[in-house]
Order: structure tokens, then C-alpha cells, then sequence
């Protein structure tokens, strides 16, 4: 199986990138020097698509890696995958070549009435079969391995039989897919359904861990809601810290989809976790790295 | 739960997530699920419930934001939530939500002051399509000039080329989207337009014909020869004229709309 994203594996350096998205078109288009190791562009948003859109993908591709990141594969759902979505992403995979692409793990509603929302199932066995059977149908589609992304929920469905960490682990070693771990979604979960996000950190293997996802939530009260409307905030950062200690080499890419800043502003951002990098893996430690970003020590 | 399968369960879950407002949410999830945080069930499943219609209306209003200019937010985000709950996404690209919605207009008929809404949906919904569309690259204007000559041709026009006619103004009322409502005067609904919709540099571009223009390139369009496309529009334009043709002529080349060009057989 042809893996773009060993291929373009390039050891010890910070590689942290940024989401690709329709408001910076204006600036990116002029080709602007940038401290942006790769864009990960939102699949669907180039998948149906001759016109602009996946002419600015074409352009940012000819100077960065690019990863397709969906969130229509729907890949738990028992209604099966969509054969002409998988077709298009194949189509569109070929056309970009990118180096990792990645969907979420959960299901997005049914055909009839999708919910085009990223939602929670239970971790039971039932699902792991279901699973384990579409991965291997989309990455023989594909002709590379995915990577799936934790999602942050609202509520836990009933009947799980596994911690969701041990049913990350239990698939990715299953399936041959990687994990693209959100740690934002992580202490989303964490909050939300009270369980310490360091357990759960240190139950992923490394190697199982393809992408690192940071974002900002938002604060709603009653529970943590996933928006990446905001800077990652200092605990996420912390938890950031903790995995890319033990896993230098995992890309990194800062997400942000509403009130979407200036670019500078997520470059910013990126800095930021390229700091951290330093800080554990860099020839200078950056010594007021842990005053800057985290509210905690590290 | 116990005995639901993950089918079952994500069909109850899509119910509930889908519900209207009269509805309850099906007691067997309700009862079944644990709620994050300090929410209680109810409201975790209005989490996603919410989401759904948020979700939905954001898409409704990109693709359609000059019906929202027109119909305004309140009455824009009523009319929103019943297409929603009547016409439930089958897309798997939101973005590709809301393609009858021009219909739906035209059955309720929301304001029926503001019968060109529908044909303001329609416009709307092919101008998104246009810019998804790719661009050709046109013919030069000496392909143009030489082929002319040969007589009886027919023309090629781009994916990207439409034609748009409505009874109502609906491109000037279109441009006005984005501005304040209330600072705008009342424009004259009434006056018909006949559109041509072509890409250049990956920019829309929108040219107002006049009805004898967009019948020859109407006809054009449909793979007709030049002699059967004046014929034709000649039998419903008598008093068409060779200026007012070759001025067609000169839009169709500035405009750059022509693909390609085939002599006669």
C-alpha cells in the first residue's frame, strides 16, 4: 500500500501547520513567505469542486504538504459508506497527492437525514467489527492508510464496553489506521465526562498517533463545547506538552473554524507549538516557554 | 439500552436529533444515555439537536443570502427551519444543501408581495454552481474571425457559461445583498432580465442582455448552427437587426464565453 505520509516523513523538526481556509485565500494567494511546515485542508471543500477552491488547494500544494482532513466519511455508520464520497476523495487524493488523510471517528447521520454533525457511539464490539470493515474498504479504495480523529461529545451513549482510549488503541492496532489525536477533544472528553486526560494520554501508544490536533473550546457552563473559535487554552497546551515530549516526529497542525483570525495571528499559534517542540526536542531551550504559554508549570 | 444495536441506536439518535419543536425526544435514549458534565439528557441531546439546525440554516444562508437580504433575519430563519424540518439533507457536502429550495419557496409563498423570491432562489442557487464549475480556456478572437468565414458554424461555450431570464430584477436585487436593508430604497421588482453567467480569472461575471441577444445565444447555446440559431430567433424577433447581431458578437468574443469552434460539415 502506497503510504504518502511515510514517504514525506522528515525526522526532528517541528512540523506544525495550519487549517486551510477560504478567508486567507487573499493572502496565501500572493504566496507570502510563511513559518508553516504544511495546510490541511477540509476535504469536502475541494472534493465537488473545478472552481477556486481547489485551485488555491492546487496552489498551496505546489509549495507545502497538504492533508485531506473530511467530516462526511461517517465511517461508523451502519448504514455503510457512501461509494460516491469514497470515489471523490479518491479522486481528489490523486489529483493533490497529500501526505496523511484523515476523517473523524464517528458517524455523521443517517443518508436520508444527515446531521453532517460529528457523533458519539458506543464503544462496544458490535462497533470495532463495523469499523474494523470500513477502514479496510476505504483504505483499499484510497490506496493509503487514514488517519481518525477523536471526536469531542455531549453525552456518552449507552453500552460501551471500552474506555474510548482503549477503543482507539484496540482499532488502530486492529486496522492498520492511524490515530490523529485531537487534544483538544481529549480534554473537551475529559471535562465533559470526567476522567483524568492524562490517563488517557498515556494509554495511546506513540506510534498509533499519526497527527496532533490542537483548538480552542468554548466554555458553555454546563460543559465544554468544541468550537475552534479560540486559541488552545493552557491546559490543552499542557497536555500538548506531555505528547510531544514522548513523540517528536508527529505532525501538528493548529484548527481554527469560527471567528477565524488574520493569519498572523494563527502563525502565532503555530510558533507556539513549535516552541514547545524546542523546548523538549530543540538544540536551545527556550527557557520562558513555560511562563509564556502555559498557566501551569510544565 | 441493553438490547438496541448500533443500528438501532443511531436511528433513534437521528430521530431525535431531527425532531420538531411539538416533539419529544425518544424516551429510551433519554433514559439510556449519561449526559456530559452537568447537563441533563434532555440537553445533551439538545446539543445536537441545535447543531443540526444551526448547521443547516448557516448553509441555507450562504448559498442563499440574497433571500435572507430580502426576507431579513427573523422571517429568514423561520422559513430556514421549516425547509429543514420538511426537506432533511441527503447531501453528504452541506455545502450542497438546499437545492429546492426555490421550489419551496414558490409552494409557500412566504410573501406574497415578493413573488420574485423564488426566481431570486433560483439565480442564487446557479451562481453557486457556476463557481464550482471549471474554466475553459476561450478561443482567441482570430480563431474567432477566421472561423466566421466558413460560414455555417456552430459554437462550443464553456462549463461555465448560463443563461438566466426572469420576469423580475432579480440581479439587481442580488447585488444588494451584503448592504443595509433600510438604507436601500425600494427597488422596482418588476423589470424582467435576461442574464448571461460566465468565469474569467476565476471571478463570476454577470452581463445583462437584451431579449433578442438572449434568445440568439439561447439558441447557440442549445448546439445550434448560427444559420439555425437566427433562423430561429428570427421567427420570434422579426425586427431583429444586424447590429443588434453583430453587437451579440462582440460580447460573445470580449466575454471570452466561446470554447471552441466547429466549421461546417
Amino acid at each position: 500500500m502506497n503510504d504518502s505520509y511515510t514517504e514525506a516523513h522528515v525526522l526532528s523538526q517541528p512540523k506544525v501547520g495550519l487549517g486551510l481556509r477560504p478567508i486567507h485565500y487573499p493572502h496565501l494567494e500572493t504566496r507570502p513567505n510563511t513559518s508553516v511546515y504544511w495546510f490541511e485542508a477540509i476535504s469536502e471543500n475541494y472534493m465537488d469542486t473545478e472552481g477556486r477552491p481547489l485551485h488555491m488547494l492546487q496552489l498551496i500544494r505546489e509549495d507545502y504538504p497538504v492533508a485531506l482532513h473530511g467530516v462526511s466519511l461517517s465511517i461508523a455508520s451502519t448504514e455503510g459508506l457512501r461509494p460516491e464520497y469514497v470515489k471523490q476523495l479518491k479522486r481528489l487524493k490523486d489529483r493533490i497527492e497529500p501526505w496523511i488523510v484523515s476523517d473523524h471517528l464517528c458517524w455523521t447521520g443517517l443518508q436520508a437525514s444527515n446531521l453532517h454533525d460529528l457523533l458519539p457511539f458506543p464503544y462496544t464490539d458490535e462497533a470495532l467489527t463495523l469499523l474494523l470493515k470500513h477502514i479496510d474498504q476505504v483504505q483499499n479504495a484510497l490506496g493509503c492508510h487514514i488517519l481518525l480523529e477523536n471526536v469531542s461529545t455531549y453525552l456518552q451513549p449507552p453500552g460501551s464496553s471500552y474506555a474510548e482510549w482503549e477503543f482507539l488503541t484496540t482499532l488502530a492496532k486492529q486496522s492498520g489506521c492511524k490515530l490523529l489525536l485531537d487534544v483538544n477533544n481529549l480534554y473537551v472528553n475529559a471535562i465533559n465526562h470526567r476522567f483524568d486526560p492524562v490517563v488517557f494520554l498515556q494509554a495511546i501508544p506513540t506510534e498509533l498517533i499519526g497527527q496532533i490536533h490542537l483548538a480552542g473550546y468554548t466554555d458553555m457552563g454546563t460543559y465544554l463545547f468544541d468550537t475552534h473559535s479560540k486559541p488552545a487554552y493552557p491546559e490543552v497546551w499542557e497536555l500538548f506538552s506531555k505528547l510531544i515530549a514522548r513523540a517528536p516526529d508527529i505532525p501538528v497542525l493548529i484548527e481554527w473554524d469560527d471567528d477565524i483570525p488574520e493569519f498572523s495571528v494563527l502563525e502565532k499559534e503555530a510558533q507556539k507549538a513549535t516552541q514547545i517542540w524546542n523546548y523538549h526536542h530543540g538544540h536551545t531551550h527556550t527557557e520562558s516557554v513555560s511562563a509564556s504559554i502555559f498557566a501551569h508549570s510544565l | 439500552m441493553g438490547t438496541l444495536t448500533l443500528n438501532q441506536y443511531q436511528r433513534l439518535f437521528s430521530h431525535t436529533a431531527c425532531r420538531q419543536d411539538h416533539e419529544a425526544p425518544g424516551a429510551r435514549l433519554v433514559e439510556s444515555i449519561t449526559p456530559g458534565k452537568d447537563l441533563t439528557s434532555f440537553d445533551a441531546l439538545e446539543v445536537y439537536r441545535r447543531g443540526y439546525l444551526v448547521r443547516l440554516t448557516e448553509a441555507l444562508g450562504e448559498t442563499y443570502e440574497a433571500v435572507w437580504w430580502v426576507a431579513g433575519d427573523e422571517e429568514f430563519f423561520r422559513l430556514a427551519k421549516t425547509f429543514i424540518q420538511c426537506h432533511p439533507s441527503q447531501t453528504y457536502n452541506l455545502s450542497s444543501y438546499g437545492e429546492v429550495f426555490a421550489e419551496f419557496l414558490e409552494k409557500e409563498r412566504p410573501f406574497p408581495d415578493l413573488g420574485f423570491l423564488p426566481d431570486l432562489a433560483r439565480f442564487e442557487w446557479l451562481f453557486k454552481n457556476i463557481f464550482h464549475l471549471s474554466q475553459h480556456e476561450p478561443v482567441s478572437q482570430e480563431t474567432i474571425q477566421a472561423m466566421t468565414q466558413q460560414g455555417n458554424i456552430r459554437f462550443q461555450f464553456g462549463p461555465s457559461v448560463h443563461l438566466f431570464s426572469s420576469p423580475y430584477s432579480v440581479y439587481n436585487t442580488w447585488k444588494l445583498r451584503g448592504t443595509c436593508r433600510e438604507e436601500q430604497p425600494q427597488p422596482d421588482w418588476n423589470i424582467a432580465q435576461h442574464l448571461l453567467l460566465y468565469k474569467k480569472h476565476q471571478q463570476i461575471f454577470v452581463k445583462e442582455l437584451q431579449p433578442v441577444e438572449y434568445s440568439l445565444l439561447e439558441n447557440l447555446l442549445t448546439g445550434l448552427s448560427l444559420e439555425e440559431a437566427l433562423d430561429n430567433s428570427l421567427s420570434h424577433y422579426p425586427e431583429m437587426s444586424q447590429p443588434e447581431i453583430s453587437q451579440l458578437f462582440q460580447v460573445m468574443i470580449h466575454t471570452g464565453i466561446i470554447q471552441n469552434i466547429e466549421g461546417p460539415s
